[in-house]
């Protein structure tokens, strides 16, 4: 089945076409990096694949259905907030997201105990269960962030931009967990980044957001001088070496 | 102290308020909405002082007056920064539209002052009834809020991508602060909400590391802020809002000097959320 299916779809914001005829599917277990210029849409089109922005035209499918109807089938690590002034602990921040979307008392239960330590052990962060998240470094809570995402079992996970501002040390332990879990799982990952290099050997597609319209496809097809000065609207160059891919500007 | 019937009754209203009030200051403190806190209870004062002039319950207009403001507070967004300015203006114009009411509402300048600064010790058996009555609803609301109100409050964009709407949260939640707010103006006034509804909230945020003991903590201080205030009242005879005020940014203080040492106690609970 197809994680994701667009048909001549068109997404805007009021009277701004942020999306024209899209027209592109991704099959369900695939990683999926998605890149492109700032204000290109990348948020857009996630927020669009749970409903939360409606397309103006064309169809949109998520795991075989409409967005709205598949909304506790997807995980989401929105882009890094301003959220940990707090002193709670990790497990306690974690369980604020368990049956969130209920109204009630958020009494925790046995089973919601074990949901919590079962995505706690996915992340490897068990060890930062009971540490306030004062005290937790950028890698940390978003180890936290991915456990909250991962809580009821999601068949897609989205991550929105999830390495602004980490180091490479943790940038690659975290991209090497996330792998991990997608294996794992056999979940469908879409990573949104502005530095595809440290994604090139883990990601199975590439998504190239920009210009109003997605380019889909291998990195080494798509991420190229041509596709990116199109995308971009500005001079680019593609420069690729050793697995590696480095893109500059011209401007 | 307690052979007198006003005094009983100061303590049960205050004691009443403190519980609802300890709960909605720590998560206006999550939601970092202090300030709407604050700026609620003073766009009461339009309300009550407008009451007065046409011969209503000061009460009355002052809870009409907060939940107006709470709906539209709830209404105007997530974006704090305009916000605040948008809510900054709004108290100021109610500031100027209940000193213009009291330009024409030239009687009972006590029932001004009790506005102002509270009096608790004025408090009748009827409006009593009233503050359980509101404390009650508000809890009762508070029970059937609480879940969603806590994931909006900390994860915004994964709580709108399971379809909640962070819009509907916020306003009914700020309906119920606009009542609190009203009930607490009965105990501390106009002025000095924001040391009930506020200090105690602040000191369990630093301290506690779960939602539960947070909570618990919060209405623990200001059940022993308002009670403190009175027995201290009792004591001196000086006003209680004054002694309410005092240990509250007295107790916010000695957090800030000892906030390590009294974390390191691990204030949990056993629910550990």
């Amino acid at each position: 089945m197809n994680a994701v299916s667009c048909k001549e779809l068109q997404i805007r914001i009021g009277s701004k076409i942020i999306f024209d005829r899209l027209d592109f599917s991704i099959k369900e277990g695939q990683f999926v990096g998605v890149f492109g210029p700032n204000g290109a849409g990348k948020t857009t089109f996630f927020k669009c694949l749970f409903g939360n922005i409606p397309y103006s035209h064309g169809k949109l499918e998520v795991l075989g259905q409409s967005p709205i109807k598949i909304r506790g089938k997807i995980g989401y690590v929105p882009q890094q907030r301003d959220i940990f002034p707090l002193n709670l602990t990790g497990r306690a921040f974690i369980a604020t997201a368990i049956r969130g979307n209920r109204l009630g008392i958020p009494f925790l239960f046995r089973e919601d105990q074990k949901e919590i330590d079962r995505v706690l052990a996915l992340v490897d962060a068990k060890d930062l269960a009971q540490q306030p998240l004062t005290e937790l470094s950028g890698g940390q809570r978003q180890r936290l962030l991915l456990a909250q995402a991962l809580l009821g079992k999601p068949n897609i996970l989205i991550l929105d931009e999830p390495l602004n501002n980490i180091d490479p040390k943790w940038t690659q332990h975290i991209l090497n967990l996330i792998k991990h879990i997608q294996s794992q799982q056999k979940l469908t990952v879409f990573l949104s980044t502005h530095d595809l290099n440290p994604l090139v050997n883990i990601i199975d597609q590439v998504l190239c957001l920009g210009n109003k319209t997605a380019i889909l496809g291998k990195a080494k097809e798509v991420i190229t001088s041509e596709i990116l000065t199109d995308l971009y609207q500005t001079p680019m160059q593609v420069i690729k070496a050793e697995n590696r891919i480095f893109v500059t500007s011209f401007t | 102290m307690f052979a007198l019937e006003f005094m009983k009754i100061a303590f049960v209203a205050s004691g009443v308020v403190s519980i609802i009030v300890g709960l909605i200051g720590y998560f206006l403190l999550i939601r970092r909405e202090a300030f709407a806190g604050h700026a609620l209870s003073h766009i009461g004062f339009a309300g009550a002082t407008g009451a007065s002039l046409i011969g209503l319950p000061p009460f009355l207009g002052l809870i009409i007056f907060n939940v107006m403001a709470g709906i539209w507070m709830g209404q105007i967004g997530a974006k704090l920064k305009d916000r605040d300015i948008a809510i900054g203006l709004i108290l100021s114009a109610s500031l100027g539209l209940g000193l213009l009411f009291l330009h024409f509402y030239t009687h009972y300048a006590t029932q001004i002052s009790s506005l102002l600064f509270g009096n608790v010790f004025g408090v009748t058996y009827s409006t009593l009834y009233w503050l359980i009555f509101l404390t009650c609803c508000c809890c009762l609301a508070m029970g059937f809020l609480m879940r969603p109100l806590l994931f909006v409050s900390l994860q915004p964009d994964l709580a709108q991508a399971q379809g909640i709407s962070v819009r509907l949260v916020s306003t009914i939640f700020l309906m119920i602060v606009a009542l609190v707010t009203a009930a607490c103006v009965q105990i501390t006034g106009i002025l000095l909400v924001f040391s009930l509804m506020v200090g105690p909230a602040a000191v369990a945020l630093r301290i506690s590391k779960t939602i539960w003991a947070g909570i618990g903590l919060s209405i623990l201080l200001a059940l022993s802020e308002s009670w403190g205030g009175l027995w201290l009242s009792w004591l001196m005879d000086w006003p209680v809002s004054f002694w309410i005020s005092l240990l509250s940014i007295g107790i916010y203080g000695l957090t800030l000097v000892f906030g390590k040492h009294l974390r390191s106690l691990r204030i949990q609970d056993c629910y550990h959320t």
